[in-house]
């Protein structure tokens, strides 16, 4: 009889744990989807204040050949590297709007042009924070499936990939006219 | 009020003191011989003497703060009785150990490099029932005491970030893990938007946090509020612009007050640094 209670106890504490397992990767893998979602709202915030800085810009360089006109495309449900690769782009095309802009005194003292300037680094600056909270989310769930016995009941479930991106100087970007 | 009229203050009111605690050692004398005697002349200079002292910091060391404050601080105002509202202190999570009171004095406000900027002495008390068989006392334990400071800063955030050395058992829900396991392993991080957390904790500030921690040489705690407030608290053990019983001149007092002010500010620059 106690031998019996006892291996009752012992399937409902494995019971237990396996769920709370299950649960817990689920929950993990919740917190990355969520994570990259707010790196694709950070992203198009930055894309917005980007375009309208263009779109300022445009008005003061009327004699520049470089339109800007680069498209970058955001749709949702992207996956990391595409993001990643957008937000290169987006680097990029910011950092030569800015050394563009050291030639154009009257449009980098305009207010606009500040306010904007000032949005742009507020955008990656949360932008910089939604990367943080996506990888430390990634690392969380890639420990949690890769640790022992947890790994017994992972199922499957593959590693996530980091987000990383490539920091662009924006004072090493030529512009070819 | 120059330095001699200050010098002449303290030097009157040490001798002052120095009477009083004749009065009182009269007393001590009197109470060998009858005991009923020698309480009045105890309590007589016992008053006298924190009369004395009183006066001292209400002329005295008001002077000498306001002119040590002046030289940094803009648009300033000082009350040495006022201090935070008790209702704000509550409402603000710094993750102090548990308080039943609430004392505040020295308080600041003014700018200070563009940013204004609020402070003042506080001491959080709890009281706690001991038993000890079949007595049972009451105590009442300093958990906190050290500069309450408030800066502003131009950040937007939904929920508040606190950083604290303390981790707390019922907000261990809200617990953020940065990248840096040193970091971590020394500071708690409290924030219900992890989003939020990483955007006020860059690397480049918690740089300045272990920095502020290093300078401090205290436990200190960090409140980054929605409300566009920075609220830091250092437990120190000192009240600052506290005249102490040996003071004998003015100089020495404004030395002491400045060393005291310039301990804070490094703290509060090192704060601002890390939004750069």
């Amino acid at each position: 009889m106690i031998i019996v209670l006892a291996a009752v106890l012992i399937a409902a504490v494995a019971a237990i744990w396996a769920i709370s397992t299950v649960n817990g990767f689920k929950r993990l893998e919740i917190k990355v989807d969520e994570a990259l979602s707010g790196i694709e709202v950070a992203l198009e915030k930055r894309y917005d204040m980007l375009t309208k800085l263009i779109d300022t810009a445009k008005g003061y360089m009327k004699h520049e050949t470089e339109t800007f006109t680069d498209v970058i495309e955001l749709r949702n449900g992207m996956s990391v590297k595409d993001l990643s690769a957008r937000d290169r782009e987006m680097s990029e095309l910011s950092g030569r709007l800015f050394a563009v802009a050291e030639n154009y005194p009257e449009l980098r003292s305009s207010e606009v042009f500040k306010e904007l300037s000032e949005g742009i680094r507020d955008a990656e600056e949360h932008l910089q924070a939604a990367r943080r909270v996506y990888n430390s989310n990634v690392r969380e769930y890639n420990t949690a499936i890769a640790m022992f016995p947890a790994k017994l009941l992972a199922d499957g479930r593959a590693p996530k990939d980091f987000y990383e991106a490539e920091e662009i100087k924006r004072q090493d970007v030529s512009i070819d006219f | 009020m120059d330095e001699r009229d200050l010098n002449e203050i303290i030097a009157k009111e040490n001798k002052n003191k120095l009477m009083a605690l004749g009065i009182a050692a009269l007393g001590l004398v009197f109470m060998l011989f009858h005991p009923i005697l020698g309480i009045p002349f105890i309590i007589a200079g016992a008053v006298l003497f924190f009369l004395s002292q009183s006066r001292l910091s209400k002329i005295v060391g008001r002077t000498v703060a306001l002119k040590v404050l002046s030289r940094h601080i803009e648009d300033l105002s000082f009350d040495q009785e006022g201090g935070f509202s008790d209702e704000l202190i509550d409402s603000v999570y710094m993750g102090f150990p548990a308080y039943d009171s609430i004392k505040c004095g020295d308080h600041i406000k003014g700018r200070y490099k563009g940013r204004d900027l609020e402070l003042c002495d506080l001491e959080l008390t709890e009281t706690r029932v001991v038993k000890s068989g079949k007595t049972t006392r009451t105590e009442h334990v300093t958990v906190f005491q050290g500069p309450y400071v408030c800066i502003t800063y131009d950040k937007e955030i939904n929920d508040p970030v606190t950083v604290t050395e303390n981790g707390s058992f019922f907000n261990r829900d809200n617990l953020v893990k940065t990248e840096s396991e040193e970091f971590n392993r020394r500071f708690k991080i409290y924030c219900s938007s992890e989003h939020d957390a990483f955007y006020i904790i860059t690397p480049h500030m918690m740089e300045r946090i272990e920095e502020i921690y290093e300078r401090a040489e205290h436990e200190i705690f960090l409140n980054f509020c929605n409300d566009g407030h920075i609220y830091m608290a250092v437990d120190n053990r000192h009240d600052s612009f506290e005249l102490s019983l040996m003071d004998k001149e003015a100089g020495s007092i404004e030395d002491r007050f400045e060393k005291e002010l310039q301990y804070l500010l490094s703290l509060i620059d090192e704060l601002s640094e890390g939004f750069r």
